[in-house]
């Protein structure tokens, strides 16, 4: 009877545990030696060459270590989040092989990432920039649909969207970028691209639209710089504010590969509406210190203060497969960009990577560059006061993409 | 893994060595007799055949095949008639076989053998090869009215078939038709589907010549109700996905003439198709195509010399084809528009097509079989294929600025020797071939798409494979078979070359490489009651290299194929086939196989692949098939017969995706559906009536992650037989 007893309770533990199908575990709470969390994604390519995965997940620590990405939150393939404080919004794929929902997560006190609600997003959108314009309204900027969504991010409904399409130029289309808010007004660069998804001419262009009425009030043109396509949309670090209240951004051009349409850095000043026609960095004047030869386009950025950005600028004098392999050929150098002195500087120690490791982020004194070079796949660290970079310390299964810190 | 490769190869080798020592010292005077391992013979009747004279008992042709030393699943006539309504529907229930489709009628569709998929697997209809004139027909249009039997041929393509498939093959054989024949059907099903089919032979005994017309029209609306999961489970009804197909064709054949056989056949084909939209409402897009396709045969038993057989035949088509797609208005399900990306139009990309492409295809197959005694025969099997692609697209040029597609051909010749051995009182036998692959490629290619100026591209390449099958019968009913093959695969025109709209020439691709094996036994008694109880049992394993990948190209919506990767695949099928009663018939089948990424570092790097040793995503693993027939003769009326038929489908779980992460949420869902029929024939099958129910529980079925298929679908179809 013992028996029988025991069996029984043997068996019932066995179809009580044995049949968890772990859908949605609880994280093991990890302790954070960094003050903050490190908040990253890596890609993994499909056998079937077209689509592949993200992988969103959460770091607390700077040591050496390897990290898989058996605990990653999917995300979108092509653009997988950006940060607003201490929200992550993490996007569908930007070519809609997935639920067209846009997520947003919070940081835990565990460090963890807990979802905290989804917007559907109309399919197709190509989501590619958030950008929080007060304490519950945030915009969301939609490539593929020529508008800006406006939502409420506590609740992730969308209340109104700001149509641009009327801002396309001749023969190409208008797809909004990244967003920054300054004095009340949110300045929204924009993609004008034609079939092949590049600019027809030089023209730095960014509408400007009113945060408390959602209006667009201007359309900010510039045709004098020389430089065409304002910020990477995927990139949210391509754009940004210094402490003079300066905006800087990063213009992609057309990846070097259209002759005469370039790359390079410009500005608005504190105080204007208008871009600074007196000022700009054009790559294909401007050499890269160390390595002798000039950038076709500006990857990744990230503004580290006095004037300093790093990132990786892309040159296709690097890999002689750049045009015909261009997502696997390495030409992607970490630099420092110096806004202020106008010059482009190569950061020795970080290896060429592919387009597929431009992460860039700032933690206290170090920089975090993604690399997927021939030889390692992971995160380097530069260590700005020593100038010295080291790794990869972060060696990841995937390419890294993306990386952000979120300060406690 | 190179290792049990090599090991693999010495122990084939070996085992061949000494069965050709051991071939030397046997009786070489019996009769000479053909004895190709896998050819069907002609027979009278099911179970006796004529040879030169001698009547013997023989066994059918579908006992012959599955017999024979490579791993080979027939379905019978027997099996194709029921509930299915087309080949690809007859397919997915063989052990080994997937077929995703990606909607209703007449849509794309991948099908795989263990595994190894799509332009790996080599398609013949009456072993004519069919890949090159993909473009204008599939397997899956052939009325399944017309099929005596389908051959599916695991891991090793017979050598007679020629070409370079390496998954393996599927033939489909067409029936043998009496002196006057005529075949009419229709049938009529849920989403405004008709199907019309019409054969027509008469055969003039005294000049040996018979006359054959035939043809069918498809039409459906595949307006189903889908639900989409990536737009927060909206469900909608899929509203441009037309499809219509006709074909048309005529054949000639003479049996008294010099040749045992000289057939020539005329086809014409169209097809037009609306592009459905999933995460879209796409309303205007639509693909188009038209072909002229003739073909020539001969075959003769003896040419010149005893003992030598002779078939050759060439294919020949002509066709056009494309995407037209010029909507200035993109819709999403809700109703919102927006403009197409390009100023000139486009649902479906980001610029317009309106496409005419021409295309020239030719094949030619030349096989000599030389008999030398009653255990040696040799084989030579010669095969090309050329193909001349002529892309058109003014409107796509004119949102680029610059011409996109260039005039290309490739040829390819593939060279196969093959030496039979058959031992024991023919308990053993053995068929080993060596093959050469030949190609060229010549076209003008873009270094990228931002640069308009095209550079020639002309590729010569050349390597060899060779592989071995063999099986030994224990008893009469037990046999045991094995095969091991080491090939390549000639990328096909597609791959090389393009399609003049979304994939670009790659004409620098390599062939893929793979070495595969297989072990298995069979079992098969007949029963008392003239029926069969068999039981087949199959393990597999197949290392591939340099395979080919679709990759996506600078432009979004544009590609083109890589040699990327390697895989590894291990697996097991079973299958049991038993006729329980004289009125009762059931099987079941299963299927596991492992195909794990074994490329151990990235491509061109020293760094670690993160998929190494993962399973390969979006394709199933688990899957099986089971059925039951019942069927009594004279229920309803005399000279009738009266069937009911349940057919049940799993497969299980998979993702699409590689398994990353605990989070990963994008899985194709078990799916178990059940397809059920109820036949009647009468007047001696002249008239039979099918009432079909296909999918009979109304399940949700999704491929390929984000293609609804449809729900249920309930068809009735009349067929007029006069034979």
């Amino acid at each position: 009877m013992n028996k029988h007893l025991l069996f029984s309770a043997f068996a019932l533990m066995c179809c009580l545990t044995a049949c968890e199908k772990n859908d949605d575990p609880t994280p093991a709470p990890q302790p954070s030696s960094i003050g903050g969390t490190l908040v990253m994604a890596t890609t993994v390519l499909n056998p079937s060459g077209n689509s592949g995965s993200c992988y969103v997940q959460t770091l607390t620590d700077t040591a050496d270590v390897s990290i898989d990405n058996n605990r990653a939150i999917p995300g979108g393939f092509g653009n997988p989040f950006t940060v607003q404080g201490k929200n992550v919004y993490i996007f569908p794929d930007y070519m809609g092989q997935s639920k067209a929902a846009l997520q947003r997560f919070v940081i835990d006190a565990n460090h963890q990432l807990v979802k905290a609600g989804e917007m559907m997003l109309p399919a197709g959108s190509a989501a590619s920039q958030v950008i929080e314009v007060n304490d519950h309204t945030a915009y969301v900027s939609c490539q593929n649909l020529g508008k800006v969504l406006v939502f409420d991010f506590k609740q992730m409904k969308q209340t109104g969207e700001i149509d641009l399409n009327s801002l396309s130029g001749a023969g190409v289309r208008v797809g909004p970028s990244c967003m920054i808010v300054r004095d009340g007004k949110v300045f929204i660069a924009l993609s004008q691209f034609n079939a092949q998804w590049m600019p027809a001419k030089n023209s730095i262009e960014f509408a400007m639209v009113d945060a408390q009425t959602n209006r667009l009030e201007k359309h900010i043109k510039n045709e004098s710089l020389g430089l065409a396509f304002p910020t990477r949309p995927i990139d949210s670090g391509t754009l940004f504010m210094d402490e003079k209240g300066d905006i800087y951004f990063a213009c992609i051009g057309s990846f070097g590969l259209v002759p005469g349409i370039n790359a390079g850095f410009a500005r608005i000043k504190k105080g204007e509406t208008d871009i600074d026609p007196t000022y700009s960095i054009r790559l294909d004047q401007t050499n890269i210190e160390g390595l002798n030869i000039k950038a076709d386009n500006v990857a990744s950025l990230k503004y580290a203060g006095n004037g300093i950005a790093y990132g990786h600028v892309s040159s296709n004098a690097l890999d002689p497969s750049a045009t015909a392999n261009p997502y696997s050929a390495k030409t992607s150098v970490a630099v420092a960009v110096d806004l202020y002195h106008k010059t482009i500087t190569a950061i020795k120690g970080i290896p060429v990577s592919s387009p597929h490791g431009l992460a860039v982020t700032k933690y206290n004194d170090i920089i975090i560059f993604g690399c997927s070079s021939d030889n390692a796949t992971g995160f380097f660290y530069y260590d700005t006061k020593t100038k010295r970079a080291r790794g990869p310390v972060i060696k990841t299964a995937g390419n890294p993409m993306h990386i952000e810190y979120i300060k406690d | 893994m190179y290792i049990l490769h090599n090991r693999l190869s010495l122990l084939s080798l070996l085992l061949l060595a000494s069965l050709a020592t051991m071939a030397q010292t046997t009786t070489t005077n019996a009769a000479t007799t053909k004895r190709d391992s896998l050819k069907p013979q002609k027979h009278i009747g099911d179970e006796t055949i004529l040879l030169q004279g001698i009547t013997v008992m023989g066994r059918n042709e579908a006992r012959q095949l599955r017999e024979s030393g490579m791993p080979v699943s027939v379905m019978t006539s027997k099996e194709l008639q029921g509930t299915a309504s087309s080949m690809n529907d007859v397919l997915a229930r063989v052990a080994g076989v997937t077929i995703r489709n990606t909607g209703g009628v007449g849509s794309a569709s991948r099908l795989s053998v263990r595994g190894l998929e799509g332009k790996r697997l080599g398609l013949f209809v009456d072993e004519t090869a069919m890949n090159q004139f993909s473009n204008f027909i599939t397997l899956n249009d052939i009325p399944t009215d017309m099929i005596a039997r389908i051959e599916i041929y695991k891991g090793i393509v017979p050598y007679k078939f020629g070409g370079s498939a390496l998954g393996g093959a599927i033939n489909v054989v067409t029936k043998e038709y009496p002196p006057i024949y005529f075949d009419a059907s229709y049938e009529i099903g849920s989403f405004n589907t008709h199907r019309l089919n019409t054969v027509f032979k008469r055969t003039y005994a005294p000049s040996g010549l018979q006359f054959g017309m035939g043809g069918f029209f498809t039409y459906s609306a595949n307006n189903y109700y889908m639900t989409l999961h990536n737009l927060g489970d909206l469900r909608v009804r899929r509203n441009h996905d037309a499809f219509r197909k006709g074909v048309i064709a005529g054949s000639i054949k003479a049996t008294k003439w010099w040749f045992d056989e000289l057939k020539a056949e005329l086809i014409y084909t169209a097809t037009h198709q609306q592009l459905q939209g999933i995460d879209l409402d796409v309303r205007e897009a639509y693909t188009h195509s038209q072909a002229i396709a003739t073909s020539l045969k001969a075959k003769r038993e003896t040419f010149f010399i005893d003992g030598l057989a002779f078939d050759f035949e060439a294919a020949f088509d002509i066709g056009n084809y494309g995407v037209s797609d010029y909507a200035k208005t993109v819709y999403d399900w809700f109703g919102n528009s927006r403009p197409s990306q390009s100023p000139l139009g486009g649902e479906t990309s980001t610029h317009p097509y309106d496409g005419h492409n021409k295309n020239l295809d030719g094949t030619g197959k030349l096989n000599l079989n030389y008999t030398i005694n009653r255990h040696h025969s040799l084989n030579l099997n010669l095969y090309e294929a050329y193909t001349k692609l002529k892309p058109h697209d003014e409107l796509m040029d004119a949102a680029y600025g610059f011409r996109t597609q260039f005039d290309s051909y490739m040829n390819s010749l593939t060279a196969g020797l093959s030496y039979d051995l058959l031992l024991f009182r023919d308990r053993f036998q053995s068929a080993f071939t060596l093959r050469s692959y030949h190609y060229h490629s010549s076209t003008e290619q873009l270094p990228s798409f931002y640069v308009p100026t095209p550079e020639q591209v002309r590729v010569t390449k050349h390597s060899f494979g060779w592989n071995e099958s063999m099986r030994y019968r224990l008893t009469p009913e037990l046999m045991f078979k094995a095969s091991y093959s080491d090939e390549m695969r000639i990328p096909s025109d597609e791959e090389l070359v393009g399609n003049g709209y979304s994939i670009l020439p790659s004409p620098t691709l390599k062939p893929e490489h793979v070495r595969s094996c297989n072990l298995g036994t069979l079992y098969r008694r007949t029963l008392k009651t003239d029926g069969i109880f068999e039981a087949e049992v199959n393990g597999f394993y197949t290392h591939l290299t340099d395979m080919i990948r679709y990759t996506p190209s600078m432009v979004p919506t544009l590609a083109q194929y890589v040699n990327v990767g390697e895989t590894t695949t291990y697996g097991i099928e079973g299958e049991v086939k038993w006729d329980v009663l004289p009125w009762l018939y059931t099987y079941v089948n299963a299927t596991y196989q492992n195909l794990r990424d074994t490329q151990r570092f990235t491509e061109g790097s020293t760094v670690p692949n993160p998929t190494y040793r993962k399973r390969i995503p979006n394709i199933p693993y688990l899957l099986g098939n089971a059925g039951i027939e019942c069927h009594r003769e004279n229920l309803i009326g005399k000279r009738s017969n009266t069937r009911f038929l349940i057919d049940a489908s799993y497969v299980h779980q998979y993702f699409y995706d590689y398994e990353m992460t605990i989070y990963q949420d994008r899985k194709i869902p078990t799916a178990i559906t059940f397809d059920t029929a109820l036949e009647h024939s009468m007047m001696n099958q002249t008239l039979t009536f099918s009432l079909k129910i296909k999918n009979v529980l109304n399940r949700e079925v999704v491929s390929e992650l984000n293609h609804p298929l449809p729900g249920r679908y309930v068809a009735f179809k009349v067929r007029y037989l006069l034979h």
